[in-house]
């Protein structure tokens, strides 16, 4: 029961660079949450999940409780994730936190407009950015009350997409 | 003014008289031909009058001398016959002429009769008894010849007449010599009817008669006295005349030349007359009859020295009229000229600055037309000429119309009669024509011309060629235009820089972070699972690893603030430095809590700034301060305001640091410049151009001052603006 709780992957994690993918999970082990992660690769396959169309058509489980997302993606890039999300009826209560490289005004003020929940700059320094990405991982996964219908037991992520 | 009157008209010279100045002078013409009329009709009724006395006055005179002349002539006469009438009805010398012609030897009777005769011969030059048939009986003196036919004829007729008669003139046959003489009939005293015979005394005129006749009572050249009888149609001249010698008896005159006083006289006309005398020579003269006699008499006198008095008279008064004429005409013309130099004067001061404005319109650039109701043009200037390509004189043949093009004649026409309805129109745009068929922008300036009564008679039209200025206007509209359409694509091109240098600090930020991130990343995972497998040198290396790639992520930083601060739009407010300096040094406590700094923070003013740039200057210095007296066991930072001037508030931080070398002073605000070596003292080398950057966007300065070794004074300055807080 615990694998199958253990197994469920409630937090989307959009990012196309697998280096940051790999540090991020490294972050997130130490407290046990990688395991709850999936991972998409790009905008697209962020959307057709949250959609459950094309490859994940025929997924289990419910929305996840956040979606932390990369702005500077190829093909759909992070601030159309965002959009799209937020302007969905059903969607925009899922909670999105960005993860960006910039601290540049104009993305902070971008996403903020269209309804980001948390804005993280993603340190340089290793130390910091292991200790960023865990309190995130364990604020969310733990701290915060997601919003009703989202990560709930019946509902499960399957692995989807390649790594 | 000029074109504002009739005046106008000067604008023309000698297309028209001055009225007013012939006017004037035919006033004095007049005035001159009044006075002259005046003069001439005086004179020539003095004259008249004059001559008319004049001529009575020679009249009298001749008629005085002409009476007393017939007056004594015929007592002459009378005394004459009175003689003869001594003999006549004188019975005993009857009888003693009887007894002597019946007996001849009678010498008592021809004694007795003798001294009768005797008697008279010295009064008589001869003195005669003749019987009834003539023959000389008798005569004293004693011996004389016959008788004269006309005697002889006289004898018979007197003898039949039976009364004492004169013997007209006549000329002696013997001596050639004229006579004249009385016959006194003698008749037998006893039969009165039977004749006996005549005593004849004869007279010699030249002795009394002639001498008589000739002479004239007064002095002169002229005048005589002559006798006249008529025989058949001719008169005779019975004495000796004063320019014709032998004339007595020989010359006749007939009877019709009317002229000739002797002739007029003879047919027994009396009084004065004019006329010409036998010499052909105009005369005066009075005409009488001698009573009882054939006799007439003429006094006569050349009129040339009858009237000569009255001739110089006249010339005299021609002379003085002549004068007084002369002097009138003077008179009116000094007047006339005075007036003429009065109105010239006059006229040259109006016709001066008429002439100037004449001038000045003449000469103008502008077009300046007049023309009449009907647009006939009546005046065109130099400015006309060379506007239009029309000549004066082509023009003044010329309707106004013709250089009005189309498209602009109903402007026109609406324009004349909008003008003589009294409609105030003084200047605006229109278009005109050339000779050539160039459409010329003009700006016309109107105004209507009115004569002296007031009554509208034409336009006068003053045209400024605006072509090329209007030209030029849209020249410059049009080079304005391409200016902002310059600036526009300038603003653009900025723009785009902007955009892509916006984007490059994009792309900086996201795609140099996140390689950084890796290696730093990645190296300290490295350490945490191969750590103590490593030898000691590894693990320096990995050190070194993540400490370049931790610089290079301050670099890219600080070259993102750097480039933000050129970039972003300056927001200014107040901004109170004491506030601001104490939050920057805020942010150095936790850093410096191991040193010895001595801040000394004198009383700051407020400026004009952007609040978020001027923060990230301040740290910039403040943290150059930091640093650099890092070697420094007691260090000392100043934050003050330098005294201010040319508007500008001055602020320097002051530490007593590491310094610099001035001779590199001008270095230190570059890009990546630095003056310490990096084992000296950690650092970007941006800084102090980020420095210069914020404040050289406020419009301030960024200069410093210092010595190796002997600290650094940096100094900026920001310009003082209306909107700066004081104390505040």
């Amino acid at each position: 029961m615990e694998t199958e709780t253990g197994n469920i992957k409630n937090i989307l994690l959009v990012e196309d660079d697998p280096r940051d993918v790999e540090l991020t999970l490294t972050a997130l082990e130490e407290h046990h949450l990688a395991n709850k992660v999936l991972v998409v690769h790009d905008g697209a396959e962020a959307l057709d999940y949250l959609y459950r169309r094309g490859q994940f058509n025929m997924r289990a489980g419910g929305d996840p409780i956040v979606v932390l997302l990369d702005l500077k993606m190829p093909k759909v890039n992070g601030l159309e994730v965002l959009k799209t999300i937020k302007d969905d009826e059903g969607l925009k209560i899922i909670p999105v936190v960005v993860l960006s490289s910039s601290r540049e005004t104009p993305d902070l003020i971008e996403c903020y407009k269209h309804g980001v929940n948390a804005y993280v700059v993603k340190p340089v320094d290793f130390a910091e950015f292991m200790k960023a990405v865990q309190q995130l991982g364990i604020f969310w996964a733990a701290i915060n009350e997601p919003p009703p219908q989202t990560g709930s037991g019946a509902t499960s992520i399957t692995e989807g997409g390649s790594p | 003014m000029f074109l504002s009157g009739p005046s106008a008209a000067t604008a023309l010279p000698g297309h028209r008289a001055e009225p007013s100045e012939s006017r004037a002078g035919l006033v004095f013409l007049l005035m001159f031909l009044l006075l002259a009329a005046g003069i001439i009709a005086a004179g020539w009724l003095y004259c008249r009058n004059y001559e008319k006395q004049f001529r009575a006055g020679i009249e009298r005179q001749l008629s005085v001398i002409a009476d007393l002349k017939a007056g004594d002539l015929a007592q002459y006469r009378k005394e004459r016959l009175a003689d003869g009438s001594l003999f006549f009805q004188n019975a005993p010398f009857a009888a003693l002429v009887r007894r002597f012609l019946e007996q001849p030897e009678d010498a008592d009777a021809q004694r007795q009769l003798q001294i009768w005769l005797g008697k008279y011969q010295p009064f008589y030059g001869q003195v005669r008894l003749l019987d009834a048939r003539g023959v000389t009986r008798l005569s004293s003196p004693a011996g004389l010849p016959a008788v004269s036919s006309a005697v002889a004829k006289g004898v018979s007729d007197v003898l039949r007449s039976g009364q004492v008669t004169m013997q007209d003139f006549y000329r002696s046959e013997q001596d050639q010599r004229i006579h004249l003489g009385v016959l006194t009939p003698i008749f037998d005293e006893q039969d009165a009817r039977r004749p006996l015979g005549v005593v004849f005394l004869r007279m010699d005129p030249e002795t009394y008669l002639y001498p008589f006749i000739e002479r004239w009572p007064t002095a002169s050249l002229t005048a005589e006295t002559l006798l006249v009888r008529r025989e058949g149609n001719e008169a005779v001249f019975l004495n000796e005349l004063r320019f014709q010698t032998n004339s007595a008896l020989n010359l006749r005159m007939p009877l019709d030349r009317v002229a000739l006083p002797a002739a007029q006289a003879a047919l027994g006309r009396e009084g004065f007359m004019e006329g010409v005398d036998y010499r052909g020579v105009p005369v005066v003269a009075v005409l009488r009859a001698i009573p009882d006699s054939p006799w007439s008499l003429v006094a006569r006198m050349d009129a040339a020295e009858a009237y000569r008095p009255m001739r110089e008279q006249l010339w005299q008064v021609v002379l003085m009229a002549g004068v007084l004429l002369f002097g009138a005409g003077a008179f009116a013309g000094l007047l006339w000229r005075r007036q003429r130099v009065r109105f010239y004067r006059e006229r040259a001061e109006t016709e001066d600055e008429a002439r100037r404005f004449a001038t000045v319109v003449k000469d103008s650039n502008d077009a300046v037309t007049i023309s009449d109701f009907e647009g006939q043009i009546t005046a065109w200037n130099r400015g006309a000429e060379l506007m239009y390509g029309y000549s004066e004189e082509e023009a003044l043949q010329m309707n106004i119309w013709r250089i009005t093009p189309e498209a602009k004649r109903a402007e026109k026409k609406a324009f004349i009669d909008r003008l003589v309805a009294g409609e105030a129109i003084s200047s605006f745009e229109t278009q005109r024509v050339t000779k050539d068929g160039r459409i010329l922008d003009v700006w016309l300036t109107v105004t209507k011309l009115m004569d002296q009564a007031g009554k509208p008679i034409g336009i006068a039209s003053t045209e400024r060629d605006i072509t090329e200025r209007k030209r030029a206007v849209e020249e410059v509209h049009r080079l304005n235009a391409e200016l902002e359409q310059r600036v526009a694509e300038r603003t653009a091109q900025l723009q785009a820089v902007n955009e892509e240098l916006e984007s490059f600090g994009y792309s900086v930020s996201h795609d140099l972070r996140a390689p950084l991130r890796h290696v730093m990343g990645f190296a300290d995972l490295l350490q945490k699972e191969a750590g103590s497998s490593l030898s000691e040198k590894s693990l320096c290396h990995l050190k070194t690893i993540s400490q370049a790639a931790q610089r290079m992520g301050e670099l890219i930083d600080d070259l993102l603030a750097f480039s933000r601060a050129g970039r972003v739009a300056l927001q200014k407010t107040g901004v109170n430095l004491d506030e601001l300096v104490r939050e920057t040094m805020g942010g150095f406590q936790a850093d410096t809590t191991e040193r010895h700094i001595a801040w000394e923070i004198h009383p700051l003013p407020a400026v004009w700034a952007d609040h978020a740039l001027l923060r990230q200057a301040l740290v910039n210095l403040v943290s150059n301060a930091v640093k650099f007296t890092g070697a420094r066991a007691e260090a000392k930072i100043e934050i003050g305001c330098a005294p201010n001037t040319n508007g500008e508030t001055v602020i320097f931080i002051r530490d007593n640091g590491a310094g610099f070398d001035p001779k590199y002073a001008s270095k230190l605000f570059g890009v990546f410049q630095r003056l310490h070596s990096s084992a000296e003292f950690e650092g970007t080398g941006i800084g102090l151009a980020n420095v210069r950057r914020v404040i050289r966007r406020h419009g301030g300065r960024t200069w410093a001052e210092g010595a190796v070794e002997g600290g650094a004074t940096f100094y900026f300055s920001i310009p003082k603006q209306k909107e700066d807080i004081h104390g505040n």
